[in-house]
């Protein structure tokens, strides 16, 4: 019994079957996130945070049932992944094999360990970022986004206005919506002031694209708009996220990216090499 | 401007032209010249529908299969010297086929919105077509070899070819969740577009991850490889031709 579990998690074949099912979870995903109930919990779990709606996820048995898919095929292919890369290090470390070879396996073996990295990534970034719905702050004005207060010193918006003015139900254009000689991402800002317990801790300028970032915080510019209500008045849309991954999460990304391109260029001089 | 969209479809259906001689003729095929005209070809239907919608919208059909042609049309001209006498050119012209007909697909022709200018954005949009055509390039390999047999030379460039369409796929999300996360603050989401990404990126990951130990004829091994690549390049097209 115990060799056949060893056997199965230190076998390509499990990869190739696992990495099979869980291509047909994502497809599966994507189709669900076109139901209405599905959708509208997918959006909640992305606007916030997992654990917030966990409850919606369990009385949801569809979606419960698709989650679990998820997370046994995420984790039999990352015990997949560690058993067989251990497997390659042993090979390259103590077994002797020849110059060329043992490059290539010491590149697969730093390749897999990044993808691993990658995935513990992937589950703590879901586990551990918080996100808050945007809130309206208009000029002078000031919110509370937990456990910060910021407030808005001034807003410069100088392209045409008409495009962020609000209907009477309070909705305006979509951000997508805007042409592109009708908005300037650069010209159109506002500047923060951001306190935490009335202390000042940050103070800067904040752009569409170009957050605003304290510690492990993020305040990130959501759009602007002019209420139906108030003449001339122009506020902005803002949220707050607390990521602690953000930087290690796209340097292990780099670094595959890199050693993707490094093993290519490889394969590709050797094969050039082996036709002259 | 309309001027611009009637010269696109008349390059469009010049393409068809063109792709429909490369299947029916194989002599046609091997030419160098040929491939260079159809690589000038989709130039100019790229520059006419730059032209008339703006250099932003990326994410269309027409940019989709005219910028994914032109990587096949390059990757065939590259290798066409060593591929004389080879059944790819052939298969090359039946994906340019596919793409000159997916092209023609009316779409709504969508404006250059500010969201689109941002660099990220455009080297995620940029890294789908790119990936396009080098997997329809991996699978036009795959097709010789299921017609005339082994060939190591052309397995191995369409293993490449596969690759590298995975690693600019990986690229684009690279990039994407940069954009993401500057403009939204996330870097995943769990809506359906996300979750079609991370498919057709595990389908890239199935297609290179196939066990040598599983087949037992090499026929069954180049099947298992090329089968996620098909679904790829279906899944491609048929999400532009469908949203």
């Amino acid at each position: 019994m115990r060799s056949k579990i060893q056997s199965f998690f230190f076998s390509l074949q499990t990869a190739y079957f696992f990495f099979i099912l869980l291509a047909a979870i994502f497809g599966a995903g994507s189709y669900l996130a076109g139901f209405e109930e599905t959708g509208r919990l997918f959006d909640q779990i992305t606007s916030e945070c997992i654990w917030k709606y966990i409850d919606d996820i369990v009385a949801n048995h569809l979606l419960l049932t698709w989650f679990l898919l998820l997370v046994v095929c995420a984790a039999v292919v990352f015990i997949n992944t560690l058993c067989c890369t251990s497997q390659v290090l042993k090979q390259c470390f103590i077994n002797k094999i020849g110059k060329t070879k043992q490059f290539r396996l010491r590149l697969m073996t730093f390749i897999h360990i990044i993808a691993l990295a990658v995935i513990v990534c992937h589950a703590l970034e879901i586990m551990l970022v918080t996100r808050h719905s945007p809130v309206k702050i208009l000029v002078s004005g000031m919110a509370t986004l937990a456990p910060y207060q910021v407030k808005v010193k001034n807003i410069s918006y100088i392209t045409d206005r008409s495009f962020i003015q609000e209907d009477v139900d309070g909705k305006r254009l979509p951000g997508f919506k805007i042409p592109l000689e009708k908005f300037s991402v650069d010209g159109n800002k506002a500047e923060l002031t951001v306190y935490r317990d009335g202390v000042l801790v940050k103070e800067g300028e904040i752009r569409l694209f170009e957050p605003l970032r304290v510690g492990n915080s993020f305040f990130i510019m959501d759009g602007f708009f002019i209420p139906h209500h108030k003449g001339d008045s122009i506020g902005i849309l803002i949220h707050h996220t607390y990521n602690p991954l953000v930087v290690p999460f796209f340097v292990i990304y780099a670094v595959l990216f890199t050693t993707l391109l490094v093993q290519y260029i490889r394969n590709r001089c050797q094969i050039s090499v082996q036709n002259k | 401007m309309t001027t611009m969209l009637t010269f696109y479809y008349i390059l469009a259906f010049m393409n068809v032209f063109m792709a429909g001689m490369l299947v029916l003729n194989n002599t046609f095929a091997t030419k160098k010249a040929v491939w260079y005209l159809l690589t000038v070809l989709w130039i100019l239907q790229v520059f006419c529908y730059f032209s008339h919608v703006g250099y932003y919208p990326l994410s269309g059909i027409a940019p989709t299969c005219t910028i994914a042609a032109l990587t096949l049309c390059l990757c065939q001209s590259l290798s066409l010297t060593r591929d004389v006498g080879s059944k790819r050119p052939f298969f090359s012209g039946m994906g340019l086929l596919v793409l000159a007909v997916v092209s023609l697909v009316p779409e709504n022709v969508p404006h250059n919105s500010f969201m689109m200018s941002y660099l990220f954005a455009i080297l995620f949009f940029l890294s789908r077509p790119f990936s396009l055509g080098l997997t329809l390039y991996a699978l036009a390999g795959m097709g010789h070899l299921f017609r005339e047999g082994a060939d190591n030379r052309i397995y191995r460039t369409s293993k490449d070819a596969a690759f590298l369409a995975s690693i600019i796929f990986l690229g684009g999300e690279i990039v994407g969740c940069y954009w993401g996360f500057m403009g939204w603050g996330t870097t995943w989401r769990w809506s359906g577009n996300f979750q079609f990404s991370a498919m057709l990126f595990v389908l890239y990951m199935v297609s290179l991850h196939v066990p040598a130990t599983l087949f037992r004829s090499r026929k069954g091994y180049n099947i298992a490889f090329s089968a996620p690549l098909v679904c790829v390049v279906f899944c491609m097209l048929i999400s532009k031709v469908i949203s």
